[in-house]
């Protein structure tokens, strides 16, 4: 479910995807400083695209630093990290592990249940730290977990649980911008979960798993219907938001990087299989 | 009142980034957690408030259209019989879809904070109903109309309707090209035209400010919907007596009840299925309103409250397809042998100029 929201790389201006990284970069040496070499295998871009979010709406202290590491042994990054990256680390840790013990129970995937139980300490010190919304993304996966089960074909329902986890995730702390970062986190959850349904969809369908989109189909247009209509909401309530700052990198994101997952996932599967 | 735009010290016509630096600028300088040691902080408090109204304010106007360069783009090329000015595409809906139209399962979701209109700022754009008495077509002409699909109506004072423009928060009422316009201003219709069981409803809207800047309470900020207000409706003794309830649910913003309700009706005509869209927008499920707002309008074609409903809610869309058009798009590699091996190889392009490899380590 993750690596929907990224940026779309040829249309961004060189300095702010330097800014980008460093964020990527930043929240990478987060995770590894508070949860290790397991934390740090968490790392995506997801939670990349929270943490330059609550900075540009924030704006607090920053520490830039460089890092060089095993990922990119030859050069030097610079890395920014902040209260930001710091709580996007958490919440990547928590949303991994319980996707990780989602897909254990779904599909009995072995490797990811492995993955659960290394990251399970990491997680439960998040959860202790945030015990409501620990508890309240637990919810609404079990609802979904009900629903899939169920075969649920209204995707609203559906999708709309992950959409609350991500507003759970948007959600940094109760002020004047709490109403905007729940919906735009709302819907964009939506959105991740409806286009990750729609790239799934014909791979489901042969292994006869469950879909979200059983009841609508994949016609591209359709979805791209949805999808619009979807993040139109999301944008709606991100341009509320008095962001300066990291406005190109956020917009080039959400107008255009989000679309990059269904341009892939509209190729048709035979013109995938060529190699 | 004060002029939101004053208040920030900016110009009307002036973009976002430039009202939203202003914005910060200011509340720097009197947010209540930077003045704990001002012995003036309650007056910093009340100007801070103040400040966050009029930001809020000039945003959300300018999400209907109002205010902004695009604004001045039009009235300025509309003066100039130009044209429109604005290069957005024209996305237009698919039409009737596969959706699965009647599975609106009976679901106890749960009564939590999400459920009961907390959604409340969700899709529905309202369609701008022009108060002017312009006695003109469906579709404003009011100046610059041009390239949003304006969907606004106008209830003058003719054919079927009464318009009585109370209350006219007029810097909504030119917002036709806006998305979400948010004009039911105690607006009252007679719908003495159509033989139906729905005289005398008056939109209400609750109006955007509540008066505080803070609140973000349900019925706060964006109560931009217009539903039946559920006075001096008469209904069919046959049908449901329940859609007077439903109206008044919606009309209070409780969508999760007005749901409830509807769940629990077995008469689905056209207008359950246009307050259960209303309903379903509170509530976050835009696509489900989007749906049952089509088929209100295939059940009973010809309410204009229908094709209102439909284009609020894609107005937004259409919006966001516009700014989206200006990218772009970043294509796949057709030599890809699987999704998420696409999305890695993109990944693999994002940062590998730095020299190195980067695997996605959890998808």
């Amino acid at each position: 479910m993750f690596g929907y929201v990224i940026i779309n790389k040829p249309e961004i201006k060189f300095k702010d995807f330097e800014l980008y990284r460093s964020y990527y970069c930043g929240l990478c040496m987060d995770l590894k400083d508070k949860f290790g070499f397991k934390g740090r295998m968490t790392l995506n871009y997801d939670l990349t695209f929270l943490a330059i979010l609550l900075d540009g709406l924030y704006e607090d202290n920053t520490t830039v630093a460089e890092c060089r590491c095993i990922v990119h042994p030859f050069s030097k990054h610079k890395t920014r990290r902040n209260e930001y990256t710091e709580y996007a680390s958490d919440m990547n840790i928590l949303l991994t592990y319980y996707q990780c013990l989602d897909d254990w129970n779904d599909d009995k995937n072995r490797k990811k249940r492995r993955i659960a139980k290394g990251l399970k300490s990491r997680a439960m010190k998040v959860m202790e730290k945030y015990p409501e919304k620990s508890k309240r993304i637990e919810e609404e996966l079990k609802k979904l977990s009900e629903y899939e089960n169920a075969g649920e074909e209204n995707i609203d329902l559906t999708s709309g649980c992950f959409g609350r986890i991500m507003s759970e995730l948007f959600l940094f702390k109760e002020d004047e911008w709490k109403s905007y970062l729940e919906r735009m986190g709302f819907f964009l959850g939506k959105y991740i979960y409806i286009l990750d349904s729609y790239c799934d969809f014909e791979s489901d369908k042969e292994k006869g798993r469950f879909n979200a989109l059983k009841g609508i189909g994949n016609d591209r247009e359709t979805i791209r219907e949805i999808l619009t209509l979807t993040m139109s909401e999301c944008t709606r309530n991100y341009e509320m938001l008095p962001i300066v700052e990291n406005n190109d990198i956020l917009q080039n994101i959400l107008y255009s990087g989000v679309w990059t997952g269904f341009e892939i996932g509209s190729v048709p599967r035979r013109d995938k299989e060529q190699i | 009142m004060l002029d939101p735009y004053m208040v920030l010290g900016v110009g009307k016509y002036d973009d976002d980034q430039t009202v939203k630096k202003a914005y910060r600028q200011l509340s720097k300088q009197y947010h209540p957690d930077n003045n704990l040691n001002n012995p003036n902080k309650d007056a910093a408090e009340e100007t801070f408030k103040k400040i966050q109204q009029a930001y809020e304010q000039i945003m959300h106007e300018r999400s209907l259209g109002i205010g902004g360069p695009d604004d001045l783009r039009r009235k300025e090329s509309s003066q100039a019989g130009s044209g429109s000015s604005y290069t957005g595409s024209s996305w237009s809906s698919s039409g009737n879809t596969a959706y699965s139209r009647d599975k609106y399962t009976r679901e106890t979701a749960t009564k939590d904070r999400y459920t009961n209109g907390f959604w409340n700022n969700t899709g529905f754009g309202n369609n701008s109903s022009n108060n002017s008495s312009s006695g003109s077509s469906s579709y404003s002409a009011n100046s610059g109309s041009s390239g949003y699909n304006s969907s606004s109506t106008n209830f003058n004072n003719s054919g079927s309707y009464n318009s009585n423009s109370s209350n006219s928060n007029s810097s909504y009422n030119s917002g036709n090209n806006g998305y979400y316009s948010n004009n039911y201003n105690n607006n009252t219709y007679n719908n003495s035209s159509y033989n139906n069981n729905y005289s005398n409803n008056s939109y209400s809207n609750n109006g955007y400010y509540s008066g505080s800047g803070y609140d973000q309470s349900n019925t706060g900020s964006y109560a931009g919907y217009g539903y039946y207000s559920g006075q001096n409706q008469q209904f069919n003794e046959d049908a449901d007596g329940m859609l007077g309830t439903v109206a008044n649910k919606l009309n209070s913003r409780k969508f999760y009840d007005a749901w409830d309700i509807l769940n629990s009706m077995n008469t689905r005509n056209d207008v359950w299925y246009y307050y259960s869209a209303i309903a379903n927008l509170g509530l976050g499920n835009s696509i489900t309103a989007l749906n049952h707002a089509r088929t209100a309008k295939a059940m009973q074609p010809g309410r204009p409250e229908y094709d209102e409903l439909i284009n609020g809610i894609q107005s937004g869309a259409i919006h966001y397809q516009g700014r989206s058009d200006m990218f772009v798009p970043q294509k796949a590699n057709t030599g890809n042998t699987c999704l998420k091996v696409g999305i890695a190889m993109i990944f693999m392009n994002l940062f590998c100029g730095g020299g190195g490899i980067m695997i996605p380590l959890c998808c």
